[in-house]
């Protein structure tokens, strides 16, 4: 038994002079960053299973036609320039010449007009596919030139273009009849143009690029991007503190302060062009009465809500259109404070009336209704909130808060008197699939608007073909946008990042668009 | 024994068709739908569109007898999401949950089993005492919280070891660098286990030293150390057994959240990905996989027994 347990011990001590020896494990192979992601990627930005966890690696691995500048504007990527007929119904992309895919092969129009092919495909399904419904044909010039021809102008495509638009190889998926089921292409070596190619992929680990020397944007000088699979976020962010990780993205603004006031660890914070909101089905008759619209804006206490949960990492949004679009944005609109009075009153004069429970009645009805929201998120606090701030004004909500999958199928299906829910949407003011009435059904209206005028102008902003026209146009939107309240703006959330101080050279821009500069990072 | 096995076998096919067969259904009536449409710029079309690749168009009957026709080739198809074939994905998971059940496993054994075996021997000491409290701080801690703590203290504090993985990327195979690696998650999951073996060696070794054969040996003039292992242990350690039979499918089924939260690619984080992301295919495979594993070691344990308890035949 001694001699038993003297051998335990003695392969103990060895094993744990193994465990002991210190082990770095910091970020990825020397002059590596390192990024977290929830989940295993999918190398094709156009695949269904296309999501947030693959967007990152895509940006780095593809081009598309334009990209968002540093210096926030639309700049040319894999196209230089490009112009638009007069009519608005054809656009032109001039491309780059000497442009070289990961394996060596040329970039040309043919590569664009593949990829588009299978964007505006509709039995294939591209994911994002909705935003290019306006493409009727794309057509080949030359090699160096390409075409997409629209069914309706749209002064947006230049921002569309721009957003998770990657132009894919057709030499790499040549006899291929199903591109979803290329799994060579989509799930082990994708080739693109981008600053950063394939280098390993280990499942459910991580994956880990290269760099690009022949990067037309110019060559990168971080050797290689490792992109962890780590789905639990406060693993991110010990790894973060530890130097595993080099930057995260912090969805949670809780989070920020374990990393407030570490010396090696810079948080920053800018506005984006998102907003969160409640969208209430303008096809029930509850919600039809503008007043009653401007009554719950002014029944909730955004500023609070602000700083409870997202330590004021947010502004209260007076629109669908951000600041982030410095000249579209109009600052001279209606806006709604925080005021109770004031919402009973326009409620009051809706013909609401308090009933024996306080509960609003109207011709023997109960202004009750049920919210629809994703557990995700803060949505659960924030559900519980707007409860408890429309009861205080007599109205009854239902909270129906359901798992991810399960709120976008109610989503779909338009089964709902009211959401919650957000947008993010390219820098562009087109508010179009998000508000006109032709994509109320099956498009991105959520609250089922169908407002004449503001149709109207949707699609003259399309139209518009110089930037002071349009700036007219989404001007008035906006005006009307917080009158008649199509949907009721929360807030724009600020995008919260992290990064160690070792890491310079990110551009100020959100990070997603900032991944499409990796090539201009740098460790020390 | 021959007729043990088969009818065991019969069992087994019985028990794989049920679970199987609720599984499948409740996938596919799950709330949500079977297809995963998790972004909000999602429309109907491309919902349809989906659909009808992924096969989900299909009545629930039709899918469900492919399913099985192909399941009984042993061929569980291929995940929707990974897009290769689930038998390969689980033949690269499995032996990564492996390596940390076991690890796992062996550390319990091997430090469980003698501290229930001292904490018997010597109760009510303070060795006892000890043992014991720690066993109940090991049970009540909950593994999401444990492993933030180690990796606090060990990768963020002391920088000592890894936080995730299974081993640093990129960098050339080193045996240190994979132990490094293992040593945490093992840890953690370590700390499930094994209170639970301590606890039952230590009452099953107590009652068989109150046993009227010990007393017997021990009059006899047999040294107490001989009594104890020769006799006492291998009769306690029936009831350690089956715990571990009970066990052993669990660390296989997925140390789900030990496995999330380091990163690990085993088959916990695949089932929940899996689950998640309405990857149907893979879901129903491992659900196979886990029967199998539940049945396989109810059946060891039971031979098990067999060999510890000769009193004990079958068939």
């Amino acid at each position: 038994m001694r001699v038993r347990l003297a051998m335990i011990v003695i392969l103990s001590l060895a094993l744990a002079a193994g465990f002991l020896a210190p082990v770095a494990g910091g970020p990825a192979p020397t002059g590596g960053i390192a990024f977290p992601i929830v989940g295993d990627p999918t190398f094709n930005p156009w695949h269904p299973r296309h999501f947030a966890e693959s967007l990152f690696i895509t940006r780095v691995l593809f081009n598309g036609l334009t990209k968002w500048g540093k210096d926030s504007r639309w700049v040319g990527d894999l196209a230089e320039r490009w112009d638009i007929s007069a009519d608005g119904l054809t656009w032109t992309f001039y491309l780059r010449k000497g442009v070289k895919w990961h394996d060596g092969r040329d970039f040309t129009a043919e590569d664009v007009k593949f990829t588009y092919d299978i964007v505006i495909d509709p039995r294939l399904g591209a994911t994002g596919r909705a935003a290019f419904s306006s493409i009727k044909e794309v057509r080949v010039v030359d090699p160096n030139t390409v075409q997409l021809l629209l069914s309706a102008p749209q002064a947006s495509l230049v921002a569309v273009v721009g957003v998770n638009a990657g132009i894919i190889p057709k030499h790499a998926f040549a006899g291929v009849t199903d591109p979803w089921t290329h799994d060579a292409f989509n799930k082990r070596n994708p080739i693109g143009t981008g600053a950063y190619k394939m280098k390993e992929y280990v499942p459910g680990s991580h994956v880990t690029l290269e760099r690009n020397p022949a990067y037309f944007g110019g060559a990168p000088s971080i050797d290689t991007v490792t992109f962890k699979v780590l789905p639990d976020v406060n693993a991110q962010m010990a790894q973060l503190l530890a130097g595993d990780l080099t930057i995260v993205f912090i969805d949670n603004p809780a989070l920020v302060r374990a990393v407030r006031g570490r010396t090696d660890i810079e948080v920053s914070t800018l506005p984006q062009n998102n907003f969160y909101y409640m969208a209430p089905n303008h096809r029930k008759p509850l919600f039809q009465d503008r007043r009653v619209r401007q009554a719950f804006m002014h029944a909730w206490n955004r500023p609070a809500m602000i700083s409870g949960f997202l330590e004021g990492f947010a502004t209260p949004a007076s629109g669908p259109i951000t600041p982030v679009l410095k000249n579209y944005f109009n600052p001279n609109v209606k806006t709604y404070e925080y005021d109770r009075d004031r919402a009973r009153q326009l409620l009051a004069e809706a013909g609401w009336r308090p009933g024996p429970d306080g509960v609003l009645t109207k011709g023997g009805e109960r202004f009750r209704f049920t919210l629809l929201y994703p557990t995700v998120q803060y949505f659960e606090p924030l559900a519980a909130l707007v409860q408890q701030y429309l009861r205080a004004i007599g109205v009854e909500v239902v909270l129906e808060g359901r798992e991810f999958n399960v709120f976008i199928q109610g989503m779909l299906a338009r089964r709902y008197d009211a959401l919650l829910g957000w947008w993010i949407m390219p820098e562009d003011p087109d508010f179009f699939n998000y508000a006109h009435s032709s994509a109320a059904e099956r498009g991105f209206n959520l609250p089922m608007y169908g407002n004449r005028e503001a149709d109207a102008l949707l699609e003259a902003g399309r139209k518009a073909t110089t930037v002071a026209e349009r700036e007219r146009i989404y001007n008035r939107f906006q005006e009307l946008a917080a009158e008649d309240l199509p949907y009721l703006y929360l807030w724009w959330p600020n995008e919260i990042r992290a990064w160690n101080r070792r890491l310079t050279g990110v551009p100020g821009i959100h990070l997603r668009a900032a991944f499409q500069w990796l090539n201009e990072w740098r460790v020390r | 024994m021959g007729w043990f096995l088969l009818q065991r076998a019969v069992q087994a096919l019985v028990v794989l068709f049920v679970v199987s067969t609720l599984t499948f259904l409740m996938v596919s009536l799950a709330p949500g739908g079977p297809e995963i449409m998790m972004t909000m710029e999602t429309t109907p079309e491309q919902q349809e569109a989906l659909r009808r690749q992924l096969g989900l168009d299909r009545p629930l009957l039709v899918r469900f007898v492919k399913w099985t026709a192909s399941a009984l080739r042993a061929d569980f198809g291929r995940s929707f999401s990974h897009r290769r074939r689930v038998n390969e994905l689980i033949a690269e998971r499995l032996p990564n949950t492996l390596l940390l059940g076991g690890t796992a496993l062996a550390l319990s054994i091997l430090i469980g089993i003698p501290a229930g075996i001292i904490s018997a021997t010597r109760r009510y000491s303070v060795v006892d005492h000890a043992v014991t409290l720690l066993s109940f701080i090991g049970v009540a801690i909950p593994a999401f919280w444990f492993a933030i703590l180690l990796i606090l203290l060990f990768t963020v504090r002391l920088g000592w070891l890894p936080a995730s993985g299974l081993a640093t990327p990129g960098a050339p195979f080193s045996l240190a660098d994979r132990l490094a690696h293992l040593l945490l998650p093992s840890l953690v999951l370590a700390t499930a286990i094994m209170p639970n073996l301590v606890r039952f060696m230590r009452s099953a070794l107590i009652e068989e030293i109150g046993q009227d054969y010990v007393r017997t040996a021990r009059a006899k003039g047999l040294p107490g150390r001989r009594v104890l292992s020769r006799h006492a242990i291998r009769n306690a350690l029936i009831p350690v057994v089956t715990v571990l039979g009970v066990l052993v499918p669990r660390l296989v089924g997925g140390a789900v959240i030990t496995e999330t939260i380091f990163g690990w690619p085993g088959m916990g984080q695949l089932a929940v990905a899996a689950t998640i992301g309405r990857d149907f295919p893979v879901v129903m495979g491992l659900t196979v996989v886990v029967a199998i594993v539940v049945i396989v070691s109810n059946l060891a344990v039971d031979l098990v027994y067999g060999w510890l308890d000769p009193r004990i035949t079958y068939g």
